[in-house]
């Protein structure tokens, strides 16, 4: 079942200066059980894409064509009832800077509460999430004491654990995750992506898109990739293929630029990419990456390539490779 | 190697910061409407010893109580005078006064809260009671005093006095503002650069409050107005001059109200509420532009 | 040739007091002892909390310790001219945006750092060190001298920032957390120009990060704190391939990896942040080895290998059951 589906996608910001083109044509299908790695930097769009996802969006940005259908219905042409039932239990998001979602002068169960009685849970229900939160919260490794603290008691960390567990208490169909682990150290990253992987196991959550720039962080936890650079699609495919075997450039840029622990500059010198983030606001002219692209050929000066086949169920978006369009 | 190294322009350029804020400040509704409109009273008071029928606005010039006719645009007082001419007299002093007290009142506000916050230690902990002990005084109340103590002070006295209780609002706001900025990252490296505090506060510090500190002014100068029109319409202004809040104290208490004479205590109520009006729109279009998060609400 | 030790570090100690009436102790650091020598980078590793930060600011002589001390060049800290000091001792901050006063073009910070510690050089010969800085740091200051800081990217402003430490031309240079907010892609870049910067001049880097996969690659040493406390340190091979230290151990398991998954599971243990004095380990409440003797006693810094030290009771044992990740 097809739980998600994105056509040909674009959101701007429309700024004093011009279209700022953030999301500029994105398409993917999601389906049960599957985990969506968006993986982009600074200058890809894809925090943008995250929020049109869930159409928590707001001027100056605005959807400019293209579709999110969720089981098939249009989540942009829903009557606003339809719609607010669909947060938290249809599509959920973790926000960037989650730290800072929550009111710093309620109690955490308190805004539980709140979020419970918001979305027409009976009271049975709402004891069974309460405690359901309980459990959870020691999972996400915080102490038994915050959940009756006022958020503002509690550490950045923990507050992001917090946003996070009330993100997904509602056991959404499908999970976006906009950099959920961005502040944290690296030991509660693993707990976090720990949780993640233990609610998609259980069936609590059923797909989830996980939109990170760290590339060694999608490894843990999607199923399939889709690489963003300059508002656009650029790779896609299942992860183990796309990293062991990267097609467009800016991957294998990317996968190349990384050091891992251990590797030292005297025996293993690692080069990263050249050049600078493109500026959504006015791309470079053809393909987006052309200006830092170690490959470039006059044609992606001046013509974009669109997103092709390059075997299996993986897609490029490169003039190197000349399949079918995906 | 003949060839000149090009040198790099100043280090500080009015087009590449501040072009952009003042292009948004002149599209800002409120700003350009108070600016405007402050700026015709201002010349209203300006241009008064030029343009007023009658320069010597305390002289009888016709009969008392006269409503408004083609020869006294602005009717008479009950005194006679001219009520025109003291209105754009008046403009004229009360906006003296307001402003002068205004700049007083900013100098030491900036002095004070700058330097306390910016050097901390000792001359903070100085500084900051000297500025709590201020605030806590009943400003109006010591203001009263002083002036029934001296007895129609003169303008410059007046302005003065306003000023010198006006200040530890502003001083609190600066000094906090100081505050946060010895925390900032530029700081430390203006630091490490070797620069000298004094040189920090004024190069790096000042100038990032440069639009912070122009709001606080207009809004000081609608509290000096305030507080000078009070004064002075309490009668406790100056003697032998004219200002909107005397015009207001001497038409209330010789019967503007009982006998409806309306013209003589109405045209000066208009001109204070338009300028405290003006102001405000001017403070709160800067601060719509300077804060721009407050522009989508 | 023999190196010269630039920084002794003894026993450092910073406790912070604040709360009502100032009881509540919180020590940011405690007991740090660690050497560096000319022309060696030495990365110092530690999570939020772990009293990084506060390291920095002490070598920076932005803060005084509460006890112990720091020599620079075997002179104690406090007896060193700031003036003097800075001209051998430099950082770069993590924010290349607020690092730079936005009202003012980037040149500034450069000319004034020149002015500073170049005093009897003309103003050309100032200018002229000022573009040799920008040109060794890979940007062309034609193309850099007049912009604004928001006209440029974070990854050329931190470069900014190191061309104006060379300026300056110090002995150390101390980079706060100087990648972090740069593109991942992007980071290696600077670091490959820290490096650089160490073959070329003899400039020692005192590389502060939470980040262990970008510790080891340009380090020759490291150091691990915990809570104001060192766990591990010394030579970056022996460290990475031979963790002794229960705490390095599940640093190392937690950092994803593109070249394999995560096996097993780590258990949730809930992290707080105590105040005030803590007798024993300061890791023992989440290691698995603890016992009484973890809680009871702090252990000290003890050599476990050639220029290599761990602070734990059982660092042998805990050596002996590490299989890596």
């Amino acid at each position: 079942m097809k739980l998600l589906e994105v056509k040909d996608l674009r959101a701007y910001y429309f700024t004093p200066q011009g279209p700022v083109r953030a999301v500029d044509g994105i398409s993917f299908d999601l389906e049960e059980g599957q985990v969506l790695g968006i993986v982009g930097e600074s200058g890809s769009g894809k925090s943008t894409l995250g929020s049109v996802l869930a159409n928590v969006i707001r001027p100056p940005l605005r959807l400019v064509s293209g579709q999110v259908l969720y089981r098939g219905s249009n989540i942009y042409s829903m009557d606003p009832e339809k719609l607010r039932q669909l947060r938290a239990r249809g599509i959920s998001i973790i926000p960037q800077y989650a730290m800072n979602a929550l009111n710093p002068t309620s109690r955490v169960r308190d805004i539980i509460r709140d979020l419970l009685l918001s979305h027409d849970a009976s009271s049975d229900e709402l004891n069974y999430r309460l405690k359901l939160a309980r459990e959870r919260a020691l999972q996400l490794g915080l102490p038994p004491w915050a959940l009756d603290r006022y958020a503002i008691e509690l550490s950045g960390g923990m507050r992001q654990r917090v946003t996070i567990l009330i993100s997904t208490l509602l056991d959404p169909e499908v999970l976006i995750a906009d950099e959920p682990t961005s502040a944290l150290d690296v030991v509660v990253q693993r707990l976090v992506i720990q949780y993640l992987k233990d609610l998609l196991d259980s069936g609590a959550v059923k797909s989830m898109i996980f939109i990170t720039h760290d590339i060694a962080l999608i490894n843990e936890v999607a199923t399939d990739l889709l690489v963003m650079y300059g508002g656009q699609a650029v790779e896609y495919g299942p992860v183990d293929e796309v990293l062991r075997d990267p097609k467009h450039p800016y991957t294998k840029g990317l996968m190349i630029s990384i050091p891992e622990p251990g590797v030292r500059i005297a025996k293993r010198p690692l080069t990263g990419l050249k050049g600078e983030p493109p500026s959504l606001l006015s791309p470079p002219s053809g393909c987006r990456f052309h200006p830092r692209c170690p490959l470039a050929m006059p044609i992606c000066s001046s013509e974009e390539p669109p997103m092709v086949s390059v075997g299996g169920r993986r897609l490029a978006r490169c003039w190197l490779y000349r399949g079918e369009r995906g | 190697m003949s060839r000149r190294l090009p040198r790099p322009r100043r280090a500080a350029g009015p087009r590449g910061v501040w072009g952009p804020l003042l292009g948004s400040l002149v599209r800002e509704k409120f700003f350009m409407g108070g600016l405007i409109i402050i700026l015709a009273v201002a010349l209203m008071g300006l241009l008064a010893p030029y343009v007023a029928p009658s320069k010597n606005f305390l002289a009888t010039v016709g009969p008392p109580n006269q409503p408004p006719s083609l020869k006294y645009p602005l009717g008479t007082t009950g005194f006679g005078q001219d009520v025109l001419s003291q209105l754009l007299f008046g403009t004229r002093n009360t906006l003296f006064v307001a402003t002068v007290a205004a700049l007083i009142a900013t100098l030491i506000g900036l002095a004070l809260g700058v330097i306390g916050g910016f050097l901390g230690g000792a001359v903070d902990a100085v500084f900051n009671f000297l500025t709590n002990t201020f605030l806590v005084i009943p400003t109006f109340t010591i203001l009263l005093l002083i002036a029934t103590i001296v007895k129609h002070p003169s303008l410059q006295l007046e302005a003065i006095i306003i000023g010198a209780f006006g200040w530890p609002w502003g001083a609190r706001a600066y000094r906090s503002f100081a505050l946060s900025m010895r925390s900032r990252d530029y700081v430390t490296v203006a630091r490490l650069n070797g620069m000298s505090g004094l040189n920090i506060a004024l190069t790096e510090v000042l100038p990032q409050m440069l639009p912070y500190i122009a709001i606080m002014l207009v809004m000081t100068l609608n509290g000096s107005l305030m507080a000078d029109v009070g004064l002075d319409a309490i009668g406790l202004g100056p003697g032998n001059t004219i200002t909107l809040g005397l015009m207001l104290n001497y038409a209330w208490g010789w019967g503007a109200l009982v006998y409806n004479w309306w013209w003589w205590w109405l045209p000066p109520v208009i001109v204070i509420i338009l300028i405290a009006t003006s102001l405000t729109a001017v403070a709160m279009g800067m601060d719509r532009v300077f804060n721009p998060r407050l522009r989508g609400t | 040739m023999s190196r010269e030790v630039l920084y002794e570090v003894d026993r450092l100690t910073k406790v912070f007091s604040t709360g009502f009436f100032r009881t509540t102790r919180i020590y940011a650091l405690n007991n740090v002892s660690f050497n560096v020598m000319e022309g060696e980078i030495l990365s110092i590793v530690g999570e939020s909390g772990s009293g990084k930060t506060t390291l920095l600011k002490v070598l920076l002589k932005a803060l005084k310790p509460t006890s112990g001390r720091v020599l620079y060049r075997g002179v104690p800290l406090e007896r060193w001219d700031n003036r003097r000091y800075w001209k051998e001792v430099q950082a770069v901050l993590q924010d290349p945006y607020s690092s730079f006063n936005p009202f003012y073009r980037v040149s500034r910070p450069l000319l004034m750092a020149a002015k500073t510690y170049m005093p009897e050089a003309s103003e050309a010969d100032r200018l002229k060190a000022v573009r040799e800085a920008l040109e060794f740091v890979g940007l062309n200051p034609d193309e850099i001298l007049d912009k604004y800081p928001h006209q440029l990217s974070g990854g050329q402003l931190q470069r900014v920032m190191i061309a104006r430490a060379l300026v300056i031309g110090p002995k150390v240079l101390l980079a706060d957390e100087i990648v972090s907010m740069i593109d991942a892609s992007l980071r290696v870049n600077i670091l490959n120009l820290l490096y650089k910067l160490k073959k070329e001049t003899g400039m020692s880097v005192l590389f502060v990060t939470h980040d262990l996969s970008l510790a080891s690659y340009i380090a020759d040493r490291i150091l691990i704190l915990y809570k104001g406390e060192v766990m591990e340190y010394g030579d970056v091979e022996a460290v990475y391939s031979r963790p002794f230290h229960p705490y390095t151990q599940l640093l190392m398991k937690s950092i994803p990896l593109v070249s394999k998954r995560w096996t097993g599971r780590i258990t949730s243990t809930t992290i707080e942040f105590k105040t005030g004095y803590i007798r024993g380990c300061v890791f023992a409440d989440r290691c698995p080895l603890a016992t009484d003797v973890c809680r009871a006693t702090k252990p000290g810094l003890a050599q476990v290998e050639p220029d290599h030290y761990a602070a734990c009771h059982y660092a042998s044992k805990s050596a002996g059951l590490w299989k890596g990740t």
